[in-house]
Protein backbone atom coordinates (compact mmCIF):
# COMPACT_ATOMS: atom_id res chain seq x y z
CA UNK A 1 0.00 0.00 0.00
CA UNK A 2 1.55 3.40 -0.99
CA UNK A 3 2.15 5.79 1.95
CA UNK A 4 0.52 9.23 1.88
CA UNK A 5 2.47 11.74 -0.53
CA UNK A 6 4.00 14.50 2.18
CA UNK A 7 1.45 17.94 2.35
CA UNK A 8 2.78 20.58 0.71
CA UNK A 9 3.37 24.48 2.25
CA UNK A 10 1.52 26.91 -0.05
CA UNK A 11 3.27 30.43 -0.91
CA UNK A 12 0.79 32.89 -1.59
CA UNK A 13 0.83 36.25 -2.94
CA UNK A 14 -1.47 38.79 -4.41
CA UNK A 15 -1.58 40.13 -8.16
CA UNK A 16 -1.09 43.57 -9.10
CA UNK A 17 -2.99 42.99 -12.36
CA UNK A 18 -6.04 45.04 -13.35
CA UNK A 19 -7.94 42.99 -11.08
CA UNK A 20 -6.43 41.13 -8.23
CA UNK A 21 -6.43 37.74 -7.60
CA UNK A 22 -4.13 35.47 -5.50
CA UNK A 23 -1.03 33.30 -7.02
CA UNK A 24 -0.40 30.08 -5.41
CA UNK A 25 3.09 28.37 -5.85
CA UNK A 26 3.26 30.56 -8.98
CA UNK A 27 -0.05 29.62 -10.37
CA UNK A 28 -2.96 32.22 -10.75
CA UNK A 29 -6.14 30.98 -9.41
CA UNK A 30 -8.36 33.26 -11.44
CA UNK A 31 -7.75 35.78 -14.10
CA UNK A 32 -5.95 39.03 -12.86
CA UNK A 33 -8.44 40.99 -15.31
CA UNK A 34 -12.05 39.76 -15.75
CA UNK A 35 -12.70 36.86 -12.99
CA UNK A 36 -16.50 37.52 -13.30
CA UNK A 37 -16.42 37.13 -17.02
CA UNK A 38 -14.21 33.81 -16.48
CA UNK A 39 -16.45 32.39 -14.00
CA UNK A 40 -19.56 32.90 -16.02
CA UNK A 41 -17.49 30.89 -18.48
CA UNK A 42 -16.75 28.46 -16.63
CA UNK A 43 -20.88 28.08 -15.18
CA UNK A 44 -21.70 27.57 -18.47
CA UNK A 45 -20.80 24.15 -18.44
CA UNK A 46 -23.51 23.67 -15.97
CA UNK A 47 -26.75 24.07 -18.03
CA UNK A 48 -29.59 26.27 -16.94
CA UNK A 49 -32.08 25.15 -14.47
CA UNK A 50 -30.60 22.50 -13.26
CA UNK A 51 -31.67 22.43 -9.50
CA UNK A 52 -27.92 20.61 -8.10
CA UNK A 53 -24.60 21.03 -9.58
CA UNK A 54 -21.25 20.45 -8.66
CA UNK A 55 -17.90 22.23 -8.45
CA UNK A 56 -14.75 20.70 -8.41
CA UNK A 57 -12.08 23.48 -6.59
CA UNK A 58 -13.26 26.50 -5.30
CA UNK A 59 -10.75 28.69 -6.04
CA UNK A 60 -11.46 32.45 -5.23
CA UNK A 61 -15.24 31.85 -5.21
CA UNK A 62 -16.11 33.50 -8.16
CA UNK A 63 -17.98 30.28 -9.42
CA UNK A 64 -19.77 29.26 -6.59
CA UNK A 65 -21.11 33.14 -6.10
CA UNK A 66 -22.60 33.01 -10.32
CA UNK A 67 -24.03 29.97 -9.73
CA UNK A 68 -25.78 30.96 -6.31
CA UNK A 69 -27.48 33.45 -8.46
CA UNK A 70 -29.75 31.26 -10.49
CA UNK A 71 -33.17 31.18 -8.94
CA UNK A 72 -33.32 27.32 -10.43
CA UNK A 73 -30.56 25.92 -8.55
CA UNK A 74 -31.15 24.42 -4.95
CA UNK A 75 -28.07 22.90 -4.50
CA UNK A 76 -24.45 23.51 -4.87
CA UNK A 77 -21.91 20.84 -4.39
CA UNK A 78 -17.96 22.48 -4.02
CA UNK A 79 -15.84 19.47 -3.97
CA UNK A 80 -12.36 20.72 -2.36
CA UNK A 81 -9.49 19.07 -4.36
CA UNK A 82 -6.73 20.76 -1.48
CA UNK A 83 -8.04 21.71 2.13
CA UNK A 84 -4.79 23.17 2.74
CA UNK A 85 -5.47 25.57 -0.34
CA UNK A 86 -8.92 26.26 0.88
CA UNK A 87 -7.79 26.87 4.04
CA UNK A 88 -5.29 29.11 3.09
CA UNK A 89 -7.39 31.19 0.76
CA UNK A 90 -10.02 31.49 3.46
CA UNK A 91 -7.24 33.08 5.46
CA UNK A 92 -6.18 35.91 2.86
CA UNK A 93 -9.91 36.55 1.53
CA UNK A 94 -13.43 37.08 2.37
CA UNK A 95 -15.40 33.65 1.70
CA UNK A 96 -18.40 34.11 4.04
CA UNK A 97 -20.77 35.09 1.47
CA UNK A 98 -21.26 31.50 -0.82
CA UNK A 99 -19.88 29.74 2.13
CA UNK A 100 -23.00 30.50 4.62
CA UNK A 101 -25.66 29.62 1.35
CA UNK A 102 -27.82 27.34 2.89
CA UNK A 103 -27.68 25.56 -0.97
CA UNK A 104 -23.99 25.03 -0.86
CA UNK A 105 -22.73 21.71 0.22
CA UNK A 106 -18.91 21.22 0.60
CA UNK A 107 -16.95 17.74 0.50
CA UNK A 108 -13.42 16.81 0.14
CA UNK A 109 -11.96 14.86 -2.66
CA UNK A 110 -11.45 10.93 -1.96
CA UNK A 111 -9.17 8.45 -4.44
CA UNK A 112 -12.10 6.74 -5.14
CA UNK A 113 -14.67 9.33 -5.84
CA UNK A 114 -16.82 9.19 -9.39
CA UNK A 115 -17.35 12.48 -11.00
CA UNK A 116 -20.64 14.05 -10.20
CA UNK A 117 -22.47 15.73 -13.23
CA UNK A 118 -22.98 18.25 -14.05
CA UNK A 119 -20.00 19.86 -13.06
CA UNK A 120 -17.28 23.20 -13.37
CA UNK A 121 -13.94 22.74 -12.39
CA UNK A 122 -11.37 25.21 -11.22
CA UNK A 123 -8.73 24.68 -13.34
CA UNK A 124 -5.74 26.34 -11.66
CA UNK A 125 -6.89 24.22 -8.66
CA UNK A 126 -6.09 21.03 -10.65
CA UNK A 127 -2.53 21.94 -11.30
CA UNK A 128 -2.61 22.59 -7.21
CA UNK A 129 -4.43 19.55 -6.28
CA UNK A 130 -3.17 17.02 -2.75
CA UNK A 131 -2.59 13.51 -3.94
CA UNK A 132 -5.56 12.27 -2.32
CA UNK A 133 -7.51 14.15 -5.15
CA UNK A 134 -5.49 12.84 -7.62
CA UNK A 135 -7.58 10.59 -9.23
CA UNK A 136 -10.49 13.05 -8.93
CA UNK A 137 -8.53 15.95 -11.34
CA UNK A 138 -7.62 12.96 -13.73
CA UNK A 139 -11.15 12.02 -14.12
CA UNK A 140 -12.33 15.93 -14.59
CA UNK A 141 -9.43 16.03 -16.88
CA UNK A 142 -10.75 12.90 -18.73
CA UNK A 143 -13.91 14.46 -19.11
CA UNK A 144 -12.87 17.82 -19.56
CA UNK A 145 -10.65 16.67 -22.32
CA UNK A 146 -13.22 14.11 -24.27
CA UNK A 147 -14.23 16.06 -26.96
CA UNK A 148 -10.61 17.31 -27.98
CA UNK A 149 -9.03 13.76 -27.38
CA UNK A 150 -11.43 12.48 -30.09
CA UNK A 151 -10.54 15.29 -32.15
CA UNK A 152 -7.34 14.17 -31.92
CA UNK A 153 -7.67 10.61 -32.68
CA UNK A 154 -10.15 10.98 -35.54
CA UNK A 155 -6.69 13.22 -36.77
CA UNK A 156 -4.24 10.35 -35.65
CA UNK A 157 -6.66 7.70 -37.71
CA UNK A 158 -6.76 9.76 -40.53
CA UNK A 159 -2.91 9.79 -40.35
CA UNK A 160 -3.33 5.66 -40.50
CA UNK A 161 -5.88 4.96 -43.09
CA UNK A 162 -6.48 0.94 -41.86
CA UNK A 163 -7.16 0.50 -45.53
CA UNK A 164 -2.99 -0.41 -45.70
CA UNK A 165 -2.95 -3.08 -43.44
CA UNK A 166 -6.36 -4.58 -45.02
CA UNK A 167 -4.72 -7.18 -47.07
CA UNK A 168 -3.09 -8.34 -43.97
CA UNK A 169 -6.02 -8.27 -41.80
CA UNK A 170 -8.41 -9.67 -44.26
CA UNK A 171 -6.38 -12.92 -44.60
CA UNK A 172 -4.79 -13.71 -40.79
CA UNK A 173 -6.54 -15.43 -38.46
CA UNK A 174 -9.21 -13.35 -35.65
CA UNK A 175 -7.83 -13.21 -32.16
CA UNK A 176 -10.45 -14.82 -30.62
CA UNK A 177 -8.52 -18.36 -31.38
CA UNK A 178 -6.32 -17.09 -28.38
CA UNK A 179 -9.18 -16.11 -26.64
CA UNK A 180 -9.06 -18.82 -23.41
CA UNK A 181 -5.55 -20.59 -24.60
CA UNK A 182 -3.69 -18.98 -20.59
CA UNK A 183 -6.85 -20.16 -19.24
CA UNK A 184 -6.62 -20.10 -15.48
CA UNK A 185 -3.17 -19.16 -15.27
CA UNK A 186 -0.63 -15.96 -14.69
CA UNK A 187 -0.33 -13.70 -17.78
CA UNK A 188 2.24 -11.18 -17.50
CA UNK A 189 1.88 -7.85 -19.18
CA UNK A 190 5.42 -6.06 -20.14
CA UNK A 191 5.10 -2.52 -21.18
CA UNK A 192 8.00 -0.03 -21.95
CA UNK A 193 8.39 1.87 -18.94
CA UNK A 194 11.60 3.29 -17.40
CA UNK A 195 11.00 0.72 -14.39
CA UNK A 196 11.42 -2.44 -17.28
CA UNK A 197 14.64 -2.59 -17.18
CA UNK A 198 15.29 -3.40 -13.79
CA UNK A 199 12.43 -5.78 -13.57
CA UNK A 200 14.25 -8.20 -16.56
CA UNK A 201 15.80 -10.83 -14.47
CA UNK A 202 12.39 -11.03 -12.50
CA UNK A 203 10.60 -11.37 -16.28
CA UNK A 204 13.08 -13.50 -17.95
CA UNK A 205 12.30 -16.10 -14.50
CA UNK A 206 8.28 -15.33 -14.28
CA UNK A 207 8.17 -15.96 -18.24
CA UNK A 208 9.50 -19.47 -17.38
CA UNK A 209 6.05 -20.41 -16.40
CA UNK A 210 3.61 -17.93 -17.40
CA UNK A 211 3.13 -16.57 -20.67
CA UNK A 212 4.24 -12.98 -21.49
CA UNK A 213 2.13 -10.18 -22.92
CA UNK A 214 4.13 -7.30 -24.61
CA UNK A 215 3.06 -4.07 -25.36
CA UNK A 216 4.85 -2.66 -28.47
CA UNK A 217 7.12 -0.64 -27.04
CA UNK A 218 8.50 -2.74 -24.52
CA UNK A 219 9.40 -5.15 -27.43
CA UNK A 220 12.64 -3.73 -28.30
CA UNK A 221 14.15 -4.06 -24.95
CA UNK A 222 12.58 -7.18 -24.36
CA UNK A 223 13.99 -8.58 -27.28
CA UNK A 224 17.95 -7.16 -26.73
CA UNK A 225 17.75 -8.82 -23.69
CA UNK A 226 16.85 -12.20 -24.84
CA UNK A 227 13.19 -11.98 -24.08
CA UNK A 228 10.75 -13.31 -26.42
CA UNK A 229 7.09 -12.63 -25.74
CA UNK A 230 4.44 -14.73 -26.42
CA UNK A 231 2.30 -12.01 -28.27
CA UNK A 232 3.38 -8.70 -28.71
CA UNK A 233 0.27 -6.10 -28.85
CA UNK A 234 0.05 -3.63 -31.85
CA UNK A 235 -3.28 -1.60 -31.24
CA UNK A 236 -3.25 1.31 -33.31
CA UNK A 237 -1.76 5.00 -34.39
CA UNK A 238 -0.56 6.04 -31.16
CA UNK A 239 2.38 3.57 -30.39
CA UNK A 240 5.68 4.15 -31.14
CA UNK A 241 6.28 4.37 -34.78
CA UNK A 242 9.46 2.83 -33.97
CA UNK A 243 9.37 -0.96 -35.54
CA UNK A 244 11.54 -3.39 -33.66
CA UNK A 245 13.13 -6.45 -36.22
CA UNK A 246 10.81 -8.75 -36.52
CA UNK A 247 13.55 -11.98 -35.19
CA UNK A 248 13.44 -13.02 -32.01
CA UNK A 249 16.97 -14.24 -30.53
CA UNK A 250 15.88 -17.59 -29.24
CA UNK A 251 12.56 -19.48 -29.28
CA UNK A 252 9.36 -18.99 -32.04
CA UNK A 253 8.83 -15.59 -32.90
CA UNK A 254 5.84 -14.14 -30.76
CA UNK A 255 2.67 -13.73 -32.13
CA UNK A 256 1.34 -10.73 -33.24
CA UNK A 257 -2.22 -9.00 -32.04
CA UNK A 258 -3.14 -6.23 -34.07
CA UNK A 259 -5.83 -3.64 -34.64
CA UNK A 260 -6.62 -2.13 -38.37
CA UNK A 261 -4.46 0.99 -37.68
CA UNK A 262 -1.40 -0.88 -36.99
CA UNK A 263 1.82 -0.12 -38.62
CA UNK A 264 1.34 -1.26 -41.51
CA UNK A 265 4.87 -1.74 -42.48
CA UNK A 266 5.61 -3.86 -38.48
CA UNK A 267 2.40 -6.35 -39.79
CA UNK A 268 4.12 -6.89 -43.31
CA UNK A 269 7.26 -7.70 -41.84
CA UNK A 270 6.20 -9.65 -38.51
CA UNK A 271 7.82 -13.28 -39.13
CA UNK A 272 5.52 -14.89 -36.57
CA UNK A 273 2.10 -15.89 -36.57
CA UNK A 274 -0.56 -12.33 -36.57
CA UNK A 275 -4.12 -12.01 -35.66
CA UNK A 276 -5.89 -9.57 -36.27
CA UNK A 277 -8.67 -7.78 -33.58
CA UNK A 278 -10.87 -4.63 -33.17
CA UNK A 279 -10.62 -2.22 -30.54
CA UNK A 280 -13.70 -2.25 -28.46
CA UNK A 281 -15.99 0.09 -28.68
CA UNK A 282 -15.37 0.05 -32.19
CA UNK A 283 -15.03 3.32 -33.98
CA UNK A 284 -17.42 4.53 -36.20
CA UNK A 285 -14.97 4.72 -39.38
CA UNK A 286 -14.37 0.99 -38.63
CA UNK A 287 -17.50 0.00 -38.19
CA UNK A 288 -18.22 -1.32 -41.63
CA UNK A 289 -15.35 -3.11 -42.06
CA UNK A 290 -15.80 -4.86 -38.80
CA UNK A 291 -19.46 -5.86 -40.20
CA UNK A 292 -17.46 -7.22 -43.25
CA UNK A 293 -14.59 -8.69 -41.48
CA UNK A 294 -15.81 -10.04 -37.94
CA UNK A 295 -12.75 -10.52 -35.56
CA UNK A 296 -12.71 -10.83 -31.71
CA UNK A 297 -12.69 -7.38 -29.63
CA UNK A 298 -10.02 -5.89 -27.21
CA UNK A 299 -11.29 -3.14 -25.14
CA UNK A 300 -9.16 -0.11 -25.01
CA UNK A 301 -10.44 3.58 -24.07
CA UNK A 302 -7.31 4.31 -26.07
CA UNK A 303 -4.63 3.39 -23.69
CA UNK A 304 -2.52 0.36 -24.85
CA UNK A 305 -1.98 -0.31 -20.99
CA UNK A 306 -5.93 -1.32 -21.47
CA UNK A 307 -5.51 -3.24 -24.49
CA UNK A 308 -2.85 -5.43 -23.20
CA UNK A 309 -4.22 -6.06 -20.20
CA UNK A 310 -7.88 -6.73 -21.35
CA UNK A 311 -5.84 -8.93 -24.14
CA UNK A 312 -4.45 -10.84 -20.53
CA UNK A 313 -7.65 -11.46 -19.50
CA UNK A 314 -9.37 -12.67 -23.11
CA UNK A 315 -6.54 -15.21 -22.88
CA UNK A 316 -7.58 -16.40 -19.66
CA UNK A 317 -5.60 -14.99 -16.81
CA UNK A 318 -6.90 -15.30 -13.40
CA UNK A 319 -3.85 -12.86 -12.08
CA UNK A 320 -2.22 -10.36 -14.10
CA UNK A 321 1.38 -9.23 -13.77
CA UNK A 322 2.57 -5.79 -14.91
CA UNK A 323 6.25 -4.92 -15.39
CA UNK A 324 7.76 -1.88 -16.40
CA UNK A 325 3.90 -0.35 -16.64
CA UNK A 326 4.95 2.98 -15.27
CA UNK A 327 2.50 5.46 -16.42
CA UNK A 328 5.55 7.99 -17.07
CA UNK A 329 7.73 9.47 -19.61
CA UNK A 330 5.35 10.87 -21.91
CA UNK A 331 6.44 13.87 -23.96
CA UNK A 332 3.39 14.94 -25.12
CA UNK A 333 0.82 17.02 -23.68
CA UNK A 334 0.72 19.15 -20.20
CA UNK A 335 2.84 18.28 -17.22
CA UNK A 336 1.11 16.53 -14.03
CA UNK A 337 2.18 14.50 -11.07
CA UNK A 338 0.83 11.15 -9.61
CA UNK A 339 1.60 9.17 -6.80
CA UNK A 340 4.49 6.56 -7.15
CA UNK A 341 4.69 2.91 -5.11
CA UNK A 342 6.79 4.32 -2.67
CA UNK A 343 4.04 7.37 -1.94
CA UNK A 344 6.35 9.87 -3.96
CA UNK A 345 4.89 12.04 -6.25
CA UNK A 346 5.51 11.26 -9.51
CA UNK A 347 6.12 13.61 -12.92
CA UNK A 348 3.93 12.71 -15.86
CA UNK A 349 1.74 13.87 -18.57
CA UNK A 350 -1.77 14.44 -18.34
CA UNK A 351 -2.38 11.91 -20.96
CA UNK A 352 -0.57 9.05 -19.26
CA UNK A 353 -2.42 10.02 -15.51
CA UNK A 354 -5.25 10.16 -17.58
CA UNK A 355 -4.59 6.12 -18.80
CA UNK A 356 -3.73 5.12 -15.58
CA UNK A 357 -6.71 6.31 -13.86
CA UNK A 358 -8.19 4.37 -17.42
CA UNK A 359 -6.55 0.92 -16.15
CA UNK A 360 -8.14 1.94 -12.12
CA UNK A 361 -11.20 1.81 -13.65
CA UNK A 362 -10.75 -1.45 -15.46
CA UNK A 363 -9.11 -3.03 -12.58
CA UNK A 364 -11.84 -2.06 -10.53
CA UNK A 365 -14.40 -3.50 -13.11
CA UNK A 366 -12.99 -6.92 -13.26
CA UNK A 367 -13.29 -8.18 -10.03
CA UNK A 368 -12.19 -12.18 -10.82
CA UNK A 369 -9.03 -11.01 -11.82
CA UNK A 370 -5.78 -10.82 -9.89
CA UNK A 371 -3.56 -7.74 -10.64
CA UNK A 372 0.09 -7.34 -9.50
CA UNK A 373 2.71 -4.87 -10.01
CA UNK A 374 6.40 -5.73 -10.11
CA UNK A 375 8.25 -2.72 -9.14
CA UNK A 376 6.98 0.80 -6.82
CA UNK A 377 8.97 2.90 -9.15
CA UNK A 378 6.32 3.88 -11.59
CA UNK A 379 2.95 4.89 -10.88
CA UNK A 380 0.77 3.33 -8.01
CA UNK A 381 -1.83 1.36 -9.34
CA UNK A 382 -5.20 1.09 -7.60
CA UNK A 383 -6.36 -2.31 -7.14
CA UNK A 384 -3.08 -3.86 -7.81
CA UNK A 385 -0.49 -5.83 -4.85
CA UNK A 386 2.55 -5.32 -5.08
CA UNK A 387 4.93 -8.36 -6.07
CA UNK A 388 7.45 -8.41 -3.13
CA UNK A 389 3.77 -8.91 -1.24
CA UNK A 390 2.87 -11.96 -3.06
CA UNK A 391 5.48 -14.85 -3.08
CA UNK A 392 3.07 -17.33 -3.81
CA UNK A 393 3.63 -15.67 -7.37
CA UNK A 394 7.01 -16.78 -7.75
CA UNK A 395 6.17 -20.62 -7.07
CA UNK B 1 -2.20 28.15 -50.31
CA UNK B 2 -2.82 31.57 -48.52
CA UNK B 3 -6.31 31.40 -46.43
CA UNK B 4 -7.85 33.58 -44.41
CA UNK B 5 -6.66 32.59 -40.42
CA UNK B 6 -8.15 34.80 -37.27
CA UNK B 7 -5.44 35.02 -35.00
CA UNK B 8 -9.04 36.21 -32.71
CA UNK B 9 -10.53 32.92 -33.07
CA UNK B 10 -7.29 31.08 -32.57
CA UNK B 11 -7.04 33.34 -29.46
CA UNK B 12 -10.25 33.00 -28.17
CA UNK B 13 -10.32 28.97 -28.45
CA UNK B 14 -7.21 28.51 -26.71
CA UNK B 15 -8.23 31.03 -24.01
CA UNK B 16 -11.05 29.72 -23.39
CA UNK B 17 -9.56 26.40 -23.55
CA UNK B 18 -7.39 26.99 -20.30
CA UNK B 19 -10.07 28.67 -18.71
CA UNK B 20 -12.55 25.78 -18.63
CA UNK B 21 -9.84 23.01 -17.81
CA UNK B 22 -9.26 21.56 -21.61
CA UNK B 23 -5.49 21.80 -20.72
CA UNK B 24 -4.74 19.63 -23.69
CA UNK B 25 -6.90 21.54 -26.50
CA UNK B 26 -5.10 24.98 -24.92
CA UNK B 27 -1.86 23.27 -25.45
CA UNK B 28 -2.47 22.28 -29.10
CA UNK B 29 -4.25 26.00 -29.68
CA UNK B 30 -1.07 27.48 -28.10
CA UNK B 31 1.32 25.16 -31.10
CA UNK B 32 -0.85 26.03 -33.44
CA UNK B 33 -0.97 29.75 -32.90
CA UNK B 34 2.58 30.04 -32.41
CA UNK B 35 2.99 28.29 -35.44
CA UNK B 36 0.73 30.83 -37.51
CA UNK B 37 2.46 33.45 -35.84
CA UNK B 38 6.16 32.25 -36.97
CA UNK B 39 4.79 32.29 -40.22
CA UNK B 40 3.24 35.13 -40.66
CA UNK B 41 6.19 37.00 -39.03
CA UNK B 42 8.21 35.28 -41.66
CA UNK B 43 6.37 36.16 -44.53
CA UNK B 44 6.04 39.99 -42.65
CA UNK B 45 2.83 39.95 -42.33
CA UNK B 46 3.05 41.92 -38.99
CA UNK B 47 3.62 44.96 -38.32
CA UNK B 48 4.10 45.13 -34.57
CA UNK B 49 6.75 45.86 -31.93
CA UNK B 50 9.27 43.40 -31.68
CA UNK B 51 10.08 44.17 -28.33
CA UNK B 52 6.11 43.50 -27.35
CA UNK B 53 5.76 40.83 -28.83
CA UNK B 54 8.92 39.06 -27.18
CA UNK B 55 8.14 40.45 -23.70
CA UNK B 56 4.04 38.62 -24.26
CA UNK B 57 6.19 35.32 -25.61
CA UNK B 58 8.30 34.96 -23.00
CA UNK B 59 6.03 35.68 -20.22
CA UNK B 60 3.35 32.86 -22.17
CA UNK B 61 6.89 30.59 -22.37
CA UNK B 62 7.36 31.04 -18.45
CA UNK B 63 3.13 30.84 -17.50
CA UNK B 64 3.40 27.44 -19.48
CA UNK B 65 6.37 26.03 -18.11
CA UNK B 66 4.91 26.22 -14.42
CA UNK B 67 1.35 25.49 -15.57
CA UNK B 68 -0.07 28.39 -14.82
CA UNK B 69 -2.97 28.20 -16.94
CA UNK B 70 -4.92 30.82 -16.20
CA UNK B 71 -1.92 33.59 -16.22
CA UNK B 72 -1.94 31.99 -19.94
CA UNK B 73 -5.18 32.63 -20.66
CA UNK B 74 -4.60 36.23 -19.53
CA UNK B 75 -1.72 37.08 -21.71
CA UNK B 76 -3.61 35.26 -24.69
CA UNK B 77 -6.30 37.46 -23.97
CA UNK B 78 -5.50 40.54 -22.47
CA UNK B 79 -1.81 40.84 -23.70
CA UNK B 80 -1.13 39.09 -27.20
CA UNK B 81 -4.62 39.63 -28.78
CA UNK B 82 -4.82 43.35 -28.75
CA UNK B 83 -0.89 43.40 -29.80
CA UNK B 84 -2.56 41.39 -33.00
CA UNK B 85 -5.49 42.82 -33.61
CA UNK B 86 -4.21 46.21 -35.61
CA UNK B 87 -1.85 44.35 -37.56
CA UNK B 88 -4.32 41.51 -38.30
CA UNK B 89 -6.59 43.71 -39.27
CA UNK B 90 -4.83 45.31 -41.72
CA UNK B 91 -2.75 42.40 -43.38
CA UNK B 92 -6.11 40.33 -43.46
CA UNK B 93 -4.85 36.64 -43.55
CA UNK B 94 -1.88 34.43 -42.33
CA UNK B 95 -0.90 31.67 -44.51
CA UNK B 96 -2.11 28.49 -43.91
CA UNK B 97 0.69 24.97 -42.95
Amino acid sequence: MAAAAPARHHVLRPTDTPEATLVVDGIHLTSGYDRRAEAEQQARLIPDGRREAWIYGAALGDLPRVLLRRPALKQLHVVLLNVDLFVAVCSWTDQTDWLTDDRVVLHVAAPTDDLKHPFAASPSELHLVAPHAYAVRDKLWQTLGAPHARTRYRAAAARHPFEATLPWFAEDPDVAALFGSALDTTVLVAAGGPSLGGQLDLLQALHHDYPLVALLDAWPTLRANGLSPDVVLAVGPDVPTRSPEPAAPSGPPPALVYSPLADPHLVATWLGPRYGCYLAPVAPHQQALAAQLPRGHVYSTGSPAVAATDLAVRLGAACVVFAGLDFVASTRGPSTWVVDGHGQRLATSAQQAGYLRDLEAYIARTPTTGFVTCSCDGAAIAGTAYLDDLAPVHA
Amino acid sequence: MIAPVSFTSIIAGTARAYRLGMDGAGHDGLQQLLGHLHQALEARQLDVSARDLQDVLSALAQAQARNDILRLADLLEYRLAPLLAVPFAAAGTVPMA
